[in-house]
């Protein structure tokens, strides 16, 4: 897949439904990368998040990033990465970004599902605009031609097929979505893992920023996450999903 | 032959203990009970006391012991100890128990105790009368009362603090030294260390005489404060010792068959203190003694988080070092820490007393540890009377990846580099735009309004299906739609004509809804009927009636206004108004 191809995809998924940027918007933007290439960490994390309040940029949240490791802010910085490569999987900054960071951090990935692999190739948005228009697509070809009387043409079923087919592949990539948008990442220092969701539940591991989890259930403000170390319960306030609530 | 091999057999089919027990001699419980009683010495001096001694054999348990001894008056009789033995007499075990009574007389001259009756296995037990010669002076040196002596280590020692005691035995003029067995330290308020008991022989001196005498040592623990009254009981027993005996010096054991004689001490008090209280250390478990801790040792001192590393301890010191309980890890978030195991003791080294070893086992459970927690212990020394610290102290580690989540490191992470400028490789540059944006952040399958849209389409198909639906049924029934279509122009007629503004458009709009009610019935094209056609469709009594005439009349004034030039019949056309919307109600009733 070329340049333009991607490009083209990005801007086909981030049409759905995407305001036009704010003037506000674009001035925080700026004002943080001034700060940041001035040295002034903080004040360009401020602006960035700033600039992010309303609506989330993929270039924001990478440059937040970069921001926030600046600051010695480990699991800030990746759960922006994070996003960013979640909002634009094509551009190879927040990878790389996030492959340095777990390397010096000593951290791992979590382990995806099959489907939440597939999952990364596109943005989300994406696969939901494929599964949809493909799938009406190919209910439109087999019944249109009969709703106008139309005699049906070889085109008709090559471009049913090709939909339906479009639409069975997207179904995996699909679920991984939503189940990858139960994982997320560790902000807090020394997040400890309790094996009961109490604060003086037995710790079962202390897990240092950045630790990616995943999400398995919510009980009131705790969260039970699993993590490579093991399972537990965490604080909500101890980690950032990849998806906003 | 055959009954050898027999009890062979035998034999081999019992269990191990059946072979024990039956390899032990028979226990003798039908021989009659008897009973002995003596006087030990039966001649004392003045001032001096002698012990007297009941014995019997049969089991302690199964004599009623009597509450007081018929003595004479001048001859006061009080209970010092009792025990029981196990004694091999020709081929069968018996069971032999003794009494002993201090006998302290308070004036000179022969006191013999009358016989009495003792129960014994519920039947009366004639006890023996005794005599004691209390003689006014002594002609000649004679045999003192043999009895053990008992010696702590101090008089005053605090609770918890070990104290060695040794009972003695020393050899007389009449009685070579001897072994004592069953040697029981009596008293409340202590327990006793029979893993350090030591039994000896050496040369003691006695009056300035040297003499061998038997020693026996072994150390108690004080477990109460207060007053504590220590005595030993045991039976002599010859040359038959029941462990290691170490003898030291020139000593003469004389052989021959074992008396058995339950000897006693006189008791001695020793004063046990509390623990000082309010200025106690943490970690502090009850160890009591003069330890020390060496540094303590790390199996490796590079960590990964999740793998387990071992710390030795060792802690030297008091001889009591197998009580010693090793202190309690701490609890911390960053360390999952195991209680310690003994890995046993450690010869003394040097200047170095013997030690005792414990293993800890640590796992890190985050990268930030820099060392080892401390682990806190303190005991409490008797001689210094005040606590010390032994706490063990953290052992620096490194863990690879320490540096997440640490402000620190990552700035000596960030001096290496500078993410997001040109120049760090490995790191992304700076976005120059904010580039892609979403409106949310999240699966859009996860918002309700993304499956309100998968709404749309899917009305949109239901609507085509519908449409199409009724396109058929059209299609099968044409009578219905020319009906349909019939109604909706015959209204828009009755509409014009209900809005006709003079006679001629009146007579227009009234013949052209009477065709358009009339045409679906042929079915026919609405220009193409003529009077006669509409008159057809009425029903036969109001064809010849009054509405017949009406549609007569206005087809005939149509025609009228249409082809003649005369006008004079308009007035009466604009009569037929009323008749003319009844005759469109009732045809398109028909309709």
């Amino acid at each position: 897949m070329n340049l333009s191809i991607k490009k083209l995809l990005v801007l086909v998924a981030l049409l759905m439904g995407v305001p036009a940027l704010g003037m506000a918007e674009a001035d925080f933007f700026r004002d943080g990368v001034v700060a940041y290439e001035a040295g002034r960490y903080e004040s360009a994390a401020h602006s960035f998040k700033a600039s992010l309040d309303k609506h989330v940029f993929a270039g924001t949240l990478l440059n937040l990033g970069l921001a926030e490791w600046q600051q010695g802010h480990t699991g800030e910085a990746i759960a922006a990465w994070e996003q960013s490569a979640w909002l634009n999987p094509f551009d190879p900054g927040a990878r790389i970004n996030l492959s340095q960071a777990r390397e010096r951090a000593g951290l791992d990935p979590l382990e995806l599902t099959r489907c939440e692999i597939a999952s990364t190739w596109l943005p989300p948005g994406l696969w939901a605009g494929m599964a949809t228009l493909s799938l009406w697509l190919a209910v439109a070809m087999v019944t249109l031609p009969e709703f106008f009387r139309r005699r049906k043409a070889g085109w008709h079923q090559t471009l049913s097929a090709l939909a339906l087919g479009l639409f069975l592949l997207s179904l995996a990539p699909n679920i991984g979505v939503l189940t990858r948008a139960n994982t997320g990442i560790l902000t807090g220092k020394n997040t400890s893992l309790r094996r009961t969701p109490t604060p003086s539940g037995e710790v079962v591991v202390t897990l240092a920023a950045g630790e990616s989890c995943r999400r398995l259930r919510v009980r009131g403000d705790d969260w039970l996450v699993h993590t490579r170390r093991g399972n537990g319960w965490i604080e909500r306030q101890q980690a950032q999903l990849l998806r906003v609530e | 032959m055959a009954a050898f091999g027999s009890a062979n057999a035998q034999t081999a089919s019992m269990t191990l203990p059946e072979q024990l027990m039956r390899s032990q001699p028979a226990t003798d419980l039908l021989a009659p009970a008897t009973c002995t009683a003596s006087f030990d010495p039966p001649q004392i001096g003045p001032g001096e006391k002698s012990i007297y001694r009941i014995t019997f054999n049969a089991p302690e348990i199964s004599i009623r012991r009597p509450a007081s001894i018929p003595a004479p008056t001048p001859l006061h009789l009080h209970w010092r100890a009792s025990g029981q033995n196990l004694q091999i007499i020709g081929n069968v075990a018996q069971t032999f128990s003794t009494f002993n009574y201090e006998a302290v007389p308070t004036m000179p001259g022969s006191f013999t105790l009358p016989e009495f009756n003792v129960e014994v296995y519920g039947k009366p037990v004639t006890v023996p009368a005794a005599t004691l010669v209390v003689k006014s002076q002594r002609t000649e040196p004679a045999e003192l009362a043999r009895q053990l002596v008992v010696e702590p280590a101090a008089n005053r020692v605090f609770v918890g603090e070990p104290l060695n005691v040794s009972v003695r035995l020393q050899a007389t003029p009449a009685h070579g030294v001897e072994g004592v067995s069953q040697l029981q330290l009596n008293g409340d308020g202590f327990v006793t260390d029979k893993s350090a008991a030591r039994q000896s022989i050496q040369t003691l001196k006695k009056n300035g005489v040297p003499l061998p005498a038997f020693v026996y040592e072994t150390r108690i623990t004080p477990i109460t404060a207060g007053t504590i009254k220590l005595s030993a009981q045991g039976y002599t027993a010859g040359m038959q010792f029941s462990g290691p005996v170490v003898i030291s010096g020139q000593v003469s054991l004389s052989s021959g068959p074992p008396q058995y004689l339950l000897l006693d001490s006189e008791p001695v008090t020793i004063e046990v203190l509390p623990l000082p209280t309010g200025n106690e250390l943490p970690g502090f478990n009850g160890a009591i003694g003069h330890f020390s801790c060496d540094p303590p040792l790390l199996a490796t001192n590079r960590l990964a988080v999740g793998d387990p590393v071992q710390l030795t301890v060792i802690f030297r010191g008091s001889p009591n070092l197998d009580r010693l309980h090793p202190p309690l890890p701490p609890r911390t978030p960053e360390w999952q820490i195991f209680p310690a195991t003994p890995g046993g003791s450690v010869a003394a080294a040097g200047t170095n007393p013997p030690g005792a070893l414990f293993h800890y086992t640590l796992i890190p459970l985050s990268y930030a540890p820099r060392a080892t927690p401390a682990i806190p212990f303190s005991c409490f020394d008797p001689a210094l009377g005040c606590y010390l610290d032994l706490t063990i102290p953290p052992v620096p580690v490194t863990l690879p990846a320490a540096n997440a989540g640490s402000d620190v490191d990552t700035a000596q992470l960030l001096a290496e580099d500078v993410p997001g400028s040109s120049q760090s490789p490995g790191w992304s540059r700076l976005a120059a735009t904010p580039g892609p944006r979403s409106a949310l952040l999240g699966p859009l399958q996860l918002h309700p309004w993304f499956w309100f849209v998968q709404g749309l389409p899917v009305l949109g198909f239901i609507g085509l299906g519908m449409w199409e639906r009724r396109r058929r049924r059209w299609e099968q029934h044409p009578e219905w739609r020319r009906l349909r279509e019939a109604r909706r122009a015959l209204r828009r007629a009755r509409s014009v004509l209900e809005r006709a503004a003079d006679d001629a458009d009146f007579l227009r709009g009234a013949v052209s809804a009477l065709q358009i009610a009339c045409a679906p019935h042929y079915p026919a094209t609405p220009g193409a009927l003529v009077c006669g056609d509409i008159l057809q469709m009425l029903p036969a009594a109001e064809r010849e009636g009054e509405p017949g005439k009406t549609v007569r009349r206005i087809f005939a004034a149509a025609d009228t206004a249409a082809f003649a030039a005369n006008t004079a019949t308009r007035s009466n056309v604009s009569d037929e108004r009323v008749r003319l919307k009844k005759i469109l109600a009732n045809l398109e009733e028909r309709l």
